[in-house]
């Protein structure tokens, strides 16, 4: 079997996935190779094909440090055995782990395991669609075409895990996810179930590196805007994403959101990576305040002045004038008064003359 | 159409070295972006003598590509299971420096492997320093995601410069980790190695007894 973009099919694999029951038999979980093209496979391959652009979420396996993963271990295997009933194997094991995580409010789900060859990549897709109470009452016979029946209704509702590399030992550590169950007003963008309690991964940007390179992208396009409000809008969205207490956000996430669909168009295309752009991550607090800490305002006349980002309102009151320009009023304790004291020196240099003094 | 032989073929010297070739650019570009953010990161840590990265040789890879163990070759496909194609190093002043730094790569990266070289005994010398596989972040991946040569990870090395000069002055005297050292040699290593863990030790003891 061939998919429409040419990849040489090496696999189908399904499986009945329902909650977890403790009192359940194993069998409970039934499974079929498919071999054959039809209508099922025809829906699988169209996924199949639109995986590797349409997941957007970089993820990352966890490691114990010696570089192992069991699900990661168990993904590789299938890919890596060349024996369809060895796939099934390890294939199957998969669908018990899956099976482990998955509780009542995951509900029933159909999972598949697709492989695939083109020139010398492999690209193995997960998948696991919404099944429903058909599903239950015919898991005991899963039939090929019943399955197709489950997908037509359910078409858009599924989670999907993408892996493609050149086949080697350290493949498939990284994988991009896509989880089309999310609506956009939700502020996970990520399934918890099927990334961290069935992937046992992550998303592969730290909070630290993801906050800090948030950082620079906003800085930058605030720095070449020269638009005021465009500027504010901005801010306003940064002071407000500090309030989402443990958020995970993207810039694209932040972009639609937070801003104006002009200024969330001008900073996305700012972003040249667009893998970047898609990256989920959680605010680090701390880099946050370090990075956003300070607003600075110029004034007519050359002022410059620095305002804690965070206590703005307390601080600054901006009147607008008729012309549309504003003015703005610093209200503050006046502690001291220094002349040129924005020095050019290093900040350990700085820091010497000062312990010295 | 797949090629079944392509694995192979990556394994072969003049297979290698076109694919190297054809990423050597982009690998240049990563470990630049990747030494920046490393300098980005850092900013305000005490101690730290230097930041570097670099894409390692043809040479030294053409030479790890043909390691074996137990008469067979390592690796099967080179160019993806060696892990330190890009390459950084962080050299820091006193031993405290390295657990500080160690701490900040932790939260900056995401890693796969992780490992303190120490001698696996009290009575030996040698090779000391902190690694780590560290997966290379999305915004200095940058659009090289379609590429399967262009590698997901770097390695990351952290040494004080005592450990760092003893390791570079040992790569520098040509020895390969495959090749017999009379005990002499060994013995005088190991006494270059000591000398250093001494040094280190002390200047630890002082800086601690100073700050």
């Amino acid at each position: 079997m061939t998919t429409k973009d040419g990849f040489e099919i090496k696999f189908v694999f399904l499986a009945y996935v329902p909650p977890y029951d403790a009192g359940a038999a194993p069998s409970v979980l039934k499974t079929e190779v498919i071999k054959t093209a039809g209508k099922t496979t025809d829906y699988l391959f169209k996924i199949f094909d639109a995986s590797f652009n349409e997941s957007t979420v970089e993820i990352l396996f966890n490691s114990d440090g010696k570089q192992n993963n069991d699900i990661r271990s168990l993904i590789l295997a299938i890919a890596q055995k060349t024996k369809s009933a060895d796939k099934k194997k390890y294939a199957d094991r998969l669908a018990h782990a899956l099976y482990n995580v998955t509780d009542q409010r995951n509900g029933t789900g159909l999972f598949a395991v697709i492989i695939g060859a083109k020139d010398h990549i492999t690209r193995l897709v997960l998948a696991r669609f919404k099944g429903d109470d058909g599903l239950v009452n015919k898991s005991k016979n899963l039939l090929i075409d019943y399955v197709s029946e489950v997908f037509t209704k359910r078409s858009n509702h599924y989670k999907l895990a993408v892996f493609q590399d050149i086949l080697s030992d350290k493949s498939f550590w990284k994988a991009y996810s896509i989880d089309k169950q999310l609506t956009a007003s939700n502020q996970k963008q990520i399934s918890i179930f099927w990334v961290e309690k069935f992937l046992q991964a992550k998303t592969a940007l730290t909070s630290a590196q993801g906050t800090i390179q948030f950082s620079k992208a906003i800085k930058g396009i605030i720095s070449t805007s020269v638009d005021l409000n465009e500027q504010e809008e901005i801010i306003t969205g940064v002071i407000n994403l500090r309030h989402k207490s443990g958020a995970k956000i993207s810039i694209s996430d932040f972009c639609d959101k937070y801003l104006s669909p002009n200024t969330a168009v001008r900073l996305k295309e700012s972003i040249k990576d667009k893998d970047f752009l898609n990256s989920v991550f959680e605010i680090d607090r701390e880099i946050y305040r370090k990075e956003f800490g300070k607003t600075v305002l110029a004034i007519q006349d050359g002022i410059i002045v620095y305002v804690p980002t965070f206590q703005y309102e307390k601080h600054v009151t901006e009147v607008a004038n008729n012309d549309g320009t504003k003015n703005v009023i610093i209200k503050g304790r006046l502690n001291s008064k220094k002349m040129n004291a924005q020095s050019k020196l290093p900040e350990n240099v700085r820091q010497k003359r000062n312990t010295r003094n | 159409m797949h090629n079944p032989n392509y694995q192979k073929m990556l394994g072969k010297r003049e297979t290698l070295e076109i694919d190297f070739k054809s990423i050597e650019p982009a690998l240049s570009e990563i470990a630049a972006n990747l030494e920046e953010n490393l300098l980005e990161i850092m900013e305000g840590v005490t101690h730290i003598d230097r930041i570097q990265t670099r894409v390692k040789g043809l040479d030294s890879l053409v030479d790890k590509a043909q390691s074996k163990v137990d008469g067979k070759f390592k690796y099967n496909v080179p160019l993806k299971e060696i892990q330190d194609l890009i390459g950084a190093r962080i050299v820091v002043y006193y031993k405290g420096d390295v657990d500080v730094v160690r701490e900040m790569v932790l939260k900056f990266y995401n890693t796969v492997e992780v490992h303190s070289f120490i001698p696996d005994s009290a009575t030996k010398f040698g090779y000391e320093g902190f690694h780590t596989i560290c997966n290379i972040p999305s915004p200095i991946y940058s659009g090289y995601r379609i590429d399967p040569l262009i590698p997901d990870f770097f390695e990351l090395q952290v040494k004080t410069l005592y450990q760092h000069a003893w390791s570079q002055a040992n790569h520098g005297l040509g020895y390969k980790p495959q090749s017999k050292l009379s005990y002499d040699e060994e013995r005088k290593l190991a006494f270059i190695a000591a000398q250093s863990w001494g040094a280190d030790s002390i200047l630890s003891e002082l800086t601690t007894k100073t700050h």
